[in-house]
């Protein structure tokens, strides 16, 4: 099952994403074949790096709710297709949080801005491989295209790769859930 | 309390007044939240601040964190705990309506 999840900022998507990855993961725990071989993993990719004291908290935020959980974190803030050698099983299970860092992170990472086209090469084919070797993913996003826009190139160059990538991820999915004021909304999948 | 959240001018006081006629209507609490949060009134008082007040009222709400992460902290942080309080109300609230395009969903 792979689930995209999107919201705005403040909306309750990363508590619902915790909560869908985990029953996720129970729900493998309960398949006989896994409980035997007790190889199932789940793991956190944390795409969000810190700068200051304002991510720290945020970083430290995250840490909090999702004590006790079983997480193994993976700090990687680019260059996500590295988890891939991590997943060795079909049943290990993963939560990404959160995509508009990634895309961030992978446009600005050096002194040059990396073009859209490449960025969303990339993380497309790197969440593609991600997704071919874990059957259970929750993949967290947002939306930040709903405001005026009216900014510099490269700031419409950032919106304009998240757009493609949410919309390719989004075809992938089974599920796409969008969180309004922490109420989850199916825009794809079963209701 | 029942809640009405979505972008601005995407038709809730519309909504609010066709389907809600007769009931008190809060239009729009973001300018009181805006003003608790001013007054450096953490996110989970003013919910129980706007939760006390506001129990038999129809609170309008606007959806403001579906942009680009503003540059300014204090607005920056306004967008990220207005989003709090907005998922604390919905938690209290009987009813949640979205409105989007002037349609109204009711997702609670």
């Amino acid at each position: 099952m792979i689930v995209l999840v999107i919201g705005g900022s403040g909306s309750g998507k990363s508590e619902y994403a915790e909560m869908r990855i985990c029953n996720l993961y129970k729900s493998m725990m309960c398949e006989k074949a896994y409980t035997e071989t007790k190889m199932n993993r789940l793991f956190y990719i944390a795409t969000m790096q810190s700068f200051s004291s304002e991510e720290d908290k945020k970083i430290e935020r995250h840490r909090r709710l999702r004590e006790g959980k079983n997480f193994e974190t993976i700090e990687q803030p680019f260059d996500v297709e590295k988890v891939e050698d991590k997943l060795v099983n079909k049943s290990d299970c993963f939560l990404l949080e959160c995509m508009s860092n990634l895309v961030a992170n992978e446009m600005f990472r050096g002194d040059v801005v990396v073009s859209e086209d490449k960025v969303v090469g990339k993380i497309t084919e790197a969440l593609s491989g991600l997704i071919e070797k874990s059957s259970n993913a929750v993949i967290v996003t947002n939306n930040i295209s709903e405001d005026l826009g009216n900014y510099d190139d490269t700031t419409k160059s950032y919106i304009s790769a998240l757009g493609k990538i949410n919309a390719c991820l989004a075809e992938k999915a089974d599920e796409v859930i969008e969180v309004v004021a922490g109420i989850p909304i199916t825009i794809k999948g079963e209701k | 309390m029942k809640l009405i959240i979505g972008g601005r001018a995407s038709g809730k006081t519309e909504y609010a007044n066709r389907e809600y006629d007769g009931s008190k209507i809060a239009d729009n609490i973001n300018d009181l939240a805006r003003e608790l949060f001013d007054s450096k009134m953490s996110y989970e008082m003013a919910s129980e601040y706007i939760i006390k007040n506001y129990a038999d009222f129809v609170v309008i709400t606007d959806e403001v964190g579906n942009g680009i992460v503003p540059v300014d902290k204090t607005e920056r942080d306004f967008r990220e705990w207005i989003g709090r309080v907005q998922v604390s109300l919905a938690k209290e609230a009987d009813e949640v309506v979205r409105v989007i395009c002037g349609i109204g969903q009711r997702i609670k």
